[in-house]
């Protein structure tokens, strides 16, 4: 079952489409990563999902009930934690909790305490007097204690150091694992969301470039050098090269690619049939490799069509 | 309930800072007050500069309460999509049920709250607080709409200055174009056929609130915008197409005669009726009509006061006329007493009083002192319409049926103060205190101290409207003899509801007549032994009445003859 589903989703601010046309399923219990370069529509795809905007045209649903008409029951059952979300800066931490608190039936006190000391928050502390990593966590506190059955986090990672940045997925990777929500993290810093996603949607120019599970990504993409041999021969110009084969280049006598459809059983003959006599050597990729590569392909795209 | 009271709480929390230097404000307004009431006004240069001093602390008040409300409606902004409520479980008519009820304690419930023992330290008593809750509570309202639907429609404060001052530009300029493009509007005093501003009044918050809720319940900026402009357009439509039917009685509400008993004895006679024409400053012809009636029977030692007239045509075919299907004409009433000789027994009285304050639409007035021995009163209606009026009322004869309705009042004398300084005289929330005697060639000049209960704001820039219409009479009863206060200065501030007034009354030495001549009684011995004496009015009794009149034959007017 999906948590969240979107039919042709689509957002215009006068004449530029934010986002067009999205599909989305985010299935239960997953944690998914919505990624893009800046711009891509990350952001304006969880408002619409949080009903900060309304779409456009097309439609999502959320908890099974159409984004336009999530009121306060969906929202007892919704986290959303945002970089750009106006946070009460004059309450203390334990004020915030305080105010939120009476608004959801499930609080669990237990929990918000556990986490209190897990995200080590001084409660008695202004939120305006709070560190930027130190106010995502509190966000994040205020969303995590009720067991909220989905989270949406939108850039929780942006601007934040290094060490706050692995702090804070440290932290989240704790509480995805206690938990049994679904997380929906839209970010561009692939890294940290990397080591906890399972499920990745990958936005750019407003589009739907793909969406998949973590694992069958990483496992289809590999970075493959083949070294040709001095008296290799190779596929004849102009025949054509696999369509899943990307950002091919070629110096000397190696040549390098990104198989986007690489298949342990048939991918080593298929390299074989177009170099023949050559060594090939695949690489497994992470996910920020396969992010980067995909940018520049659907950029190079883009350009091709536009001229 | 309980969320939206929690809600409440943390608005409270929120506006907590503010709200100590509101309350410092009103603090300081009191302690003004009272210092001086404590102190006594002193001279005309004192009291200008508590007169400043409490104009500023209006302002003041009046900015930090206008603050308030885009500092609540902000605290959860219904614009942008960066709020941190719209995404946990508070719907849109809770946001709203919440901060209208911050409104109501913060607006409503503290300036009260405040002012509760300024009212008490002024003798306030159960008549006056309820009234004075009102009042206070009531003045807030307007400022309070237009600060919560600019907040509701901005995000920041930016927007809602920006916001705030398009509405003190725009809107008195949209309003001044309506009306001078609409025909039936002018700044004559009597072309109410319809005047706009009872509609606009009545439906402008009305169209306020509803694109409040709108934002709070949808948070769609664009659609609440066009609602607004959509409201606007509509109300200031049903002002130009839609004719007033002014109330008959402005300031005067019925229920409080409801309790008088009736005064069946009298009767009105129809005396004359004249016809002319009058031109309107903006050039336009109006119909005018003036009718004398006198009444009979009318108890001695009471003043007649009109609250409803009632004038309505009829011809032979059935067809009638009547204010309500040509507006309201304008009624005034005119007494006229026979002309007094000057030799008045010591409780003669000379009283002014106003019904209608001033209303730009409604000013009956009585003038003129009142006679114990006086029962030949006359009174004066004259309707001013519309042409379209007058020319049916020339289409052929037709009878008029008038209906009045009023009440009697009677002149209670105060219990009296001695003419000296430091004298005082309480009556309930009222008081009064002679702070300084002085002559002044043949006058007397009082300097007096005044405090009252005064539900009307303009009490500041005119303080004569009401405040003053308690003439003072020096009495000697020695020598049988009264001496009317004529106006002097007179200067009132206003401390929410106290008025608080400054005047100086020249009290002249009294002339009486010996033989044919005017003769000045001699002074200064005249005021020995003196008293002052004010005078209240009392409602007494209420009367109907009926005249038929057929044929009506107005003559023209005699005072338009070329």
């Amino acid at each position: 079952m999906n948590i969240i589903e979107t039919h042709g989703l689509t957002r215009r601010f006068g004449r530029n489409e934010a986002v067009q046309g999205l599909d989305l399923a985010v299935p239960e219990g997953s944690v998914c990563a919505l990624l893009g370069p800046n711009g891509a529509g990350k952001s304006t795809t969880l408002k619409l999902l949080m009903n900060l905007l309304r779409p456009t045209s097309g439609s999502a649903r959320v908890l099974g009930v159409d984004s336009r008409k999530l009121g306060p029951a969906e929202f007892a059952r919704i986290g959303y934690v945002s970089e750009n979300q106006k946070l009460p800066m004059w309450m203390t931490v334990r004020q915030l909790l305080d105010y939120c608190r009476p608004f959801y039936p499930t609080w669990d006190r237990a929990l918000e305490r556990q986490l209190l000391a897990q995200f080590s928050l001084p409660g008695e502390r202004r939120l305006s007097h709070l560190s930027r990593g130190m106010l995502m966590k509190a966000a994040l506190l205020s969303s995590l204690a009720y067991r909220p059955t989905l989270l949406a986090m939108d850039e929780p990672f942006s601007g934040l150091d290094p060490l706050v940045r692995d702090e804070l997925v440290r932290s989240l990777i704790e509480v995805s694992a206690a938990g049994e929500w679904t997380v929906l993290i839209s970010s561009h810093d692939i890294e940290e969301v990397e080591r906890m996603t399972d499920h990745v949607a990958l936005l750019d120019s407003g589009r739907l470039a793909l969406s998949e599970p973590a694992e069958a990504l990483q496992a289809r993409f590999r970075r493959v050098e083949i070294d040709l041999e001095p008296d290799a021969r190779e596929t004849a110009p102009g025949v054509p090269m696999p369509a899943g084969w990307l950002e091919m280049q070629r110096s000397a006598r190696r040549v390098t690619l990104v198989d986007s459809a690489f298949s342990a059983r048939e991918s080593e003959g298929l390299y074989r049939r177009h170099f023949p006599g050559s060594s090939v050597v695949a690489h497994p990729m992470t996910l920020r490799e396969i992010f980067l590569t995909l940018a520049r392909t659907h950029r190079q795209d883009a350009k091709g069509a536009a001229a | 309930m309980k969320l939206t009271l929690h809600i409440i709480r943390k608005d409270l929390r929120r506006l907590g800072s503010v709200l100590v230097l509101w309350a410092l404000v009103y603090l300081a307004e009191f302690v003004a007050g009272a210092r001086l009431l404590h102190e006594g006004i002193g001279n005309m240069y004192q009291f200008d500069r508590y007169q400043i001093f409490t104009w500023i602390m209006v302002g003041l008040k009046y900015a930090i309460g206008y603050l308030l409300t885009a500092a609540l409606i902000h605290e959860d902004p219904l614009v942008g999509t960066t709020a941190f409520w719209p995404t946990r479980p508070i719907s849109g008519a809770r946001l709203l049920g919440a901060k209208a009820g911050t409104c109501l304690i913060v607006f409503g419930l503290f300036p009260i709250a405040m002012a509760l023992p300024w009212w008490l330290y002024c003798g306030y008593g159960l008549h006056e607080l309820p009234l004075a809750a009102i009042d206070i509570g009531g003045s807030q309202a307007l400022p309070v709409l237009i600060g919560v639907l600019v907040a509701s429609l901005t995000g920041t404060l930016g927007r809602f200055l920006a916001g705030t001052l398009g509405v003190l530009v725009f809107v008195p300029v949209a309003l001044w174009c309506f009306a001078e493009g609409h025909p039936a509007v002018t700044e004559d005093t009597f072309a109410v056929a319809s005047w706009p501003w009872p509609h606009l009044m009545r439906y402008a918050p009305l169209a306020g609130l509803v694109v409040i809720a709108h934002q709070f319940l949808t948070r769609r900026l664009a659609r609440s915008l066009a609602v607004l402009v959509s409201l606007a357009a509509a109300v200031l439509l049903a002002c130009a197409l839609v004719p007033v039917n002014l109330p008959p009685s402005g300031r005067q509400p019925q229920d409080v005669l409801a309790g008088l008993p009736v005064d069946d004895r009298i009767a009105f006679d129809f005396k004359e009726a004249f016809e002319g024409t009058v031109n309107l400053p903006n050039g336009a012809p109006q119909a005018l009509y003036r009718e004398t009636f006198s009444i009979r029977n009318k108890p001695k030692d009471l003043t007649v006061h009109f609250t409803k007239t009632r004038f309505e045509w009829e011809w032979p075919d059935g067809t009638r006329l009547n204010p309500t299907s040509y507006g309201a004409a304008y009624g005034s009433a005119r007494f006229h007493p026979p002309r007094p000789v000057m030799d008045p027994p010591w409780d003669w009285y000379a009283r002014v009083r106003m019904l209608a304050r001033g209303g730009r639409h409604r000013s009956d007035a009585t003038f003129g002192p009142f006679y114990g021995e006086s029962d030949g009163s006359v009174w004066e209606f004259y309707q001013e319409a519309l042409p379209e009026m007058g020319a049916r009322l020339r289409s052929g004869p037709a009878s008029l049926q008038v209906q009045f309705e009023g009440y009697f009042e009677s002149w209670e004398a105060l219990p009296p103060l001695a003419l000296e300084e430091g004298s005082h005289l309480e009556n309930g929330a009222e008081g009064l205190r002679i702070s300084r005697i002085r002559w002044d060639g043949d006058r007397r000049q009082l300097d007096v101290d005044e405090i009252e209960h005064h539900p009307d704001y303009t009490v500041v820039f005119n303080p004569w409207t009401d405040i003053s219409a308690r003439w003072f009479t020096a009495v000697n009863r020695a020598r049988g003899e009264a001496a009317a206060s004529a106006r002097g200065y007179s200067v009132a501030l206003r401390i929410d509801t106290v008025a608080i007034a400054f005047r100086r009354i020249e009290l002249r030495v009294p002339h009486h007549m010996e033989g044919d001549k005017w003769v000045q009684t001699d002074s200064p011995d005249w005021f020995n032994g003196a008293i002052l004496e004010r005078s209240l009015e009392r409602r007494v009794s209420r009367f109907k009445g009926n005249v038929t009149v057929s044929p009506f034959a107005p003559r023209p007017d005699p005072d338009q003859a070329p």
